[in-house]
C-alpha cells in the first residue's frame, strides 16, 4: 500500500509533466526560447534586439494540435501538405482553394 | 515528418506516457496488484506503435481530405466570427461540442453492427491501463477521431489557440482508460469517493 508521501509524489510529478506537455502544445516555449535568442543574438549586451518573431506564427501545414482526444498524437507533429488531395480540378474543387484562400487570410 | 523523426516523436510519447501513467497506476491503481507487464501487454504496445507508425499519417489524411469539402459547409463569415472569440470561449466551445457527438457517436458505436465491428477491438482489453486505451482498429480511429474534430474542421476555430485545451483533452483520454487519483483527492477534500468528473 503506497504511503500518503507516495501519492503526493506521483500526483505531483505527474501533474507537473502534463503541465509542461501543455504548455510546451500552446507554444509558451517556443516564444520563451525566441525571447530568450533576442535577447543572446542582441549586439547591446542585454537589450533586446529587434527581431522578427517568426517561431510563433505556425504554417498551415503544421497542424500539431488537430486530433483532440485520440489517444495517440498527442505528441506527435505530423507536417501535412499544404495542397491537399484532391481528386481534379473540378467546379468544386476550385471553389474549395477559393474558399481555403478566404479562410486563411480571415486567420491572419 | 520523415522516418527518423516518426521514430523519435513515438519513442519519445511511449516514454512520457509511461513516465505520467505507471506511478499513477502504481499509487492509485484501479485494479490493486496490477502488473505493468500485464496479460496482453505487448499487443497493446503493438497497437500503440500501429497508431502513431502507422495508421496516424492515414487518420491525418482522411481529416486533410475531409476538410476540404466539409469547408463548404459554412460561410466563411461565419468561420472569421467564430475565430474573432475569446480563447476560453473557443475552447469551451470546442470541448462541448466535441463531447456531444463523441457521447453520441460512442452510442452509435454500440448500436450499429457496422460500427461495433470495428469498435469491439477497442473494448476487447481485458485488463485496463494507459496502454490499453491504444487498443484501436484503424477504421474506429478515423471514426472517432473524426466526429471529435467535426466542429473544429466544420466552423474553422482556430486551432493554435486552443492548443493547450486539445493537449489536455488528449492526455485526459488516456487517463479516463488508467487510474483513479481523483478518488482518493474526492475523499481527502470531500470524504466522499463518488466524485468523478467529466466521465468518460
Amino acid at each position: 500500500m503506497p504511503s500518503k508521501l507516495q501519492k503526493i509524489a506521483a500526483l505531483t510529478s505527474s501533474l507537473l509533466l502534463v503541465s509542461t506537455f501543455i504548455l510546451y502544445r500552446g507554444g509558451y516555449f517556443e516564444q520563451h526560447q525566441s525571447q530568450l535568442s533576442n535577447i543572446i543574438s542582441s549586439s547591446n549586451g542585454g537589450a533586446p534586439a529587434l527581431k522578427k518573431d517568426s517561431s510563433s506564427k505556425k504554417t498551415d501545414s503544421l497542424r500539431r494540435v488537430r486530433l483532440s482526444s485520440s489517444k495517440s498524437l498527442v505528441l506527435t507533429d505530423l507536417k501535412l501538405p499544404s495542397t491537399s488531395v484532391t481528386p481534379k480540378q473540378s467546379d468544386s474543387s476550385k471553389k474549395v482553394q477559393k474558399k481555403k484562400l478566404a479562410r486563411k487570410k480571415s486567420m491572419r | 515528418m520523415n522516418t527518423p523523426n516518426v521514430l523519435l516523436s513515438t519513442a519519445v510519447s511511449l516514454i512520457f506516457l509511461g513516465l505520467v501513467f505507471i506511478p499513477l497506476e502504481k499509487t492509485f491503481p484501479a485494479k490493486p496488484n496490477q502488473k505493468i507487464l500485464r496479460w496482453k501487454w505487448m499487443l497493446d504496445l503493438c497497437y500503440f506503435l500501429g497508431q502513431y507508425l502507422l495508421w496516424s499519417s492515414l487518420v491525418l489524411k482522411t481529416l486533410d481530405y475531409a476538410d476540404n469539402y466539409l469547408m463548404l459547409l459554412v460561410p466563411v463569415n461565419f468561420v472569421h466570427a467564430v475565430q474573432q472569440q475569446a480563447i476560453w470561449l473557443q475552447s469551451i466551445e470546442v470541448i462541448v461540442l466535441s463531447d456531444f457527438l463523441i457521447y453520441w457517436g460512442h452510442r452509435l458505436q454500440h448500436k450499429i453492427d457496422f460500427l461495433w465491428r470495428f469498435h469491439k477491438v477497442h473494448h476487447s482489453a481485458e485488463t485496463l491501463d494507459w496502454l490499453a486505451a491504444h487498443r484501436e482498429h484503424p477504421i474506429d480511429s478515423i471514426y472517432t477521431v473524426g466526429i471529435i474534430n467535426l466542429p473544429a474542421l466544420v466552423f474553422g476555430f482556430n486551432l493554435d489557440a486552443i492548443a493547450m485545451m486539445v493537449a489536455f483533452r488528449g492526455i485526459w483520454a488516456i487517463y479516463i482508460h488508467s487510474c483513479k487519483p481523483e478518488y482518493w483527492l474526492s475523499k481527502k477534500v470531500t470524504g466522499f469517493t463518488r466524485f468523478t468528473p467529466l466521465a468518460p
